[in-house]
């Protein structure tokens, strides 16, 4: 008798969530009606100018779609389905300094909202989402849009790209070769200036999405001092970057290796020894890039390398891996690889900032 | 059989005495030499050879491996037959030849206890390159010179002049000193 009960209370609550859900899809369908606005400028914790402006509905459960109009740049548009306006004006005038004004304008059953934005709206970050009613600040169900004065955190460091301990640094990063000079090719032709300037490339992006400073000794496929400069002339130009930064904290040198026999494999990450913090930089980068690619862990090696030597903060040489071998070579040619070994890196400056502290 | 072994036991004695005579100077041909070779009934000129080591990194470039080689010095100092050895290469699968094929030797000085090397461009023009590369390319070089107890440093120079890095790494400007850490 028991287990029929039992069967029976299963079967109602399933019924009764079911009709639940449908409730709520029901009660989307239900007109909203726009009858609360207000806007306001602040500043967050970084500091960061926004404009916010509150739209206020009757009830809950909003649906809304944002959009922006690739002809008319300077637009952004938030279309709130099943929705009227009530006791808001047509036009509205804003802060003027992030966002012009607002316009609403219903189409079929839906309202259209069009928010103009001082300039380009590619320079500005912005959220959109709803709030539940606060009845202490006498605020209605509200649908928000903040918009900054400029894109800054948009490209904010998320998920696996997080770094600890690295904000405020200032970092130099030197793609090794470029231009005139190709640095070593693959059996495959694969060329060493671009492998590292890809790589090298997306090392500055993740830096500076967790707030680093990054100097790079080049951004494009080009000789550092000027073409077929002597070694001197060349080498000189990239330690030169980073002396023209006295803030700069690290200098890390990113390569492709090479050897004559095609078989030499593996990583390996190259220091000078002014100090025990240029063994550690090249350690902790070491850890990192064997145990994110796998390969075999070639170590740490001092070596009279020009860049290292000449320079006067901690450096290291990270010897990716060997593109004379036609496996690495393979992988050193992968946009996945390449992103695998410039976030292992990341992390190995991360933890080598954590490691030195403050 | 009693004269045999006497016999046998002094031309070991003489050759000892020349082959230490070899070692203290190689670029005389000494008479002594000569005579061993009429001595040992062979017809040709006098040809001096020595015993050295030439430095070839293994093939996964993890470190360098000594190899005996016997070398003529007629004509040419221990120097630069020693570089000559090791430009020549190895066929030992488990060694490779570093140094391009088509890098000319342009010559060996030797000063005070420094040896200068001179190649022509050839050496920059067809070698890949890689700090690996470069380290036991540079590491070969300067471990077989300084295999000479009197070679204390090795400077690497082409078409005469010094440079700065061969390809874009090591820095070669300065005379170097040998590299034990690549012989482990």
């Amino acid at each position: 008798m028991k287990k029929i009960w039992c069967r029976l209370l299963i079967v109602i609550c399933c019924v009764l969530g079911i009709m639940g859900t449908g409730s709520l899809t029901a009660q989307a369908a239900v007109n909203h009606t726009l009858n609360y606005f207000r806007y306001n400028n602040f500043k967050d914790d970084d500091g960061r100018s926004w404009v916010r402006i509150e739209m206020g509905m009757n009830k809950g459960d909003l649906e809304y779609e944002v959009s922006q109009n690739p002809d008319k740049p300077f637009q952004l548009i938030i279309k709130m389905n099943n929705t009227n306006r009530g006791d808001v004006k047509k036009n509205i005038g804003l802060d003027r300094k992030i966002a012009r004004y607002m316009t609403l304008k219903n189409e079929n059953r839906d309202m259209v909202a069009t928010i103009a934005v001082t300039d380009s709206l590619e320079d500005h970050e912005y959220k959109v989402y709803t709030a539940e009613a606060d009845k202490k600040a006498k605020k209605p169900y509200r649908l928000v849009v903040e918009i900054a004065a400029d894109k800054g955190s948009s490209n904010k460091a998320i998920g696996d790209e997080k770094l600890y301990g690295v904000e405020g640094r200032t970092v130099v990063i030197d793609p090794g070769h470029g231009g005139s000079d190709s640095g070593a090719i693959g059996p495959s032709y694969v060329k060493e200036k671009n492998v590292t300037l890809n790589i090298s490339l997306d090392v500055a992006r993740i830096l500076e999405s967790n707030g680093v400073n990054v100097v790079m000794t080049r951004t494009t496929d080009v000789d550092v001092y000027g073409p077929d400069a002597t070694d001197k002339q060349e080498l000189q130009a990239r330690v030169n970057v980073s002396r023209r930064h006295p803030e700069a904290d690290i200098f890390v040198s990113i390569h492709c290796n090479a050897f004559t026999n095609s078989s030499a494999h593996g990583t390996g990450t190259y220091y000078y020894g002014h100090s025990s913090r240029d063994s550690l930089l090249a350690q902790l980068i070491q850890d990192e890039m064997v145990a994110a690619t796998g390969l075999h862990d070639r170590g740490i090696h001092s070596a009279n390398f020009y860049v290292l030597r000449n320079s006067w903060i901690p450096a290291t040489l990270v010897e990716t891996a060997f593109i004379s071998n036609p496996y690495e070579e393979n992988m050193l040619a992968s946009a996945e690889v390449q992103h695998t070994m410039a976030l292992a890196i990341c992390k190995g400056i991360s933890n080598y900032f954590q490691n030195i502290g403050k | 059989m009693k004269i045999t072994k006497i016999i046998a036991a002094m031309m070991l004695v003489l050759m000892t005495l020349v082959v230490a005579g070899c070692d203290k100077d190689n670029n005389q041909q000494s008479n002594k030499s000569t005579n061993t070779v009429v001595e040992n009934k062979t017809e040709k000129p006098a040809e001096e050879k020595i015993k050295i080591k030439v430095y070839f990194p293994n093939s996964d470039a993890t470190k360098l491996v000594a190899v005996d080689k016997t070398v003529k010095v007629a004509g040419t100092t221990k120097y630069k037959a020693a570089m000559d050895a090791l430009m020549e290469g190895t066929d030992d699968s488990k060694l490779t030849t570093v140094i391009p094929k088509q890098a000319k030797l342009l010559g060996v000085t030797v000063n005070g206890d420094t040896a200068k090397v001179d190649f022509d461009k050839g050496l920059i023009k067809h070698f890949n390159g890689g700090s690996t590369g470069e380290e036991f390319l540079v590491g070969s070089v300067v471990n077989t010179l300084t295999e000479f107890p009197e070679i204390k440093k090795v400077q690497i120079t082409i078409d005469g002049r010094n440079v700065e890095t061969l390809k874009g790494h090591m820095d070669v400007s300065k005379p170097l000193s040998r590299m034990d850490e690549l012989l482990k």
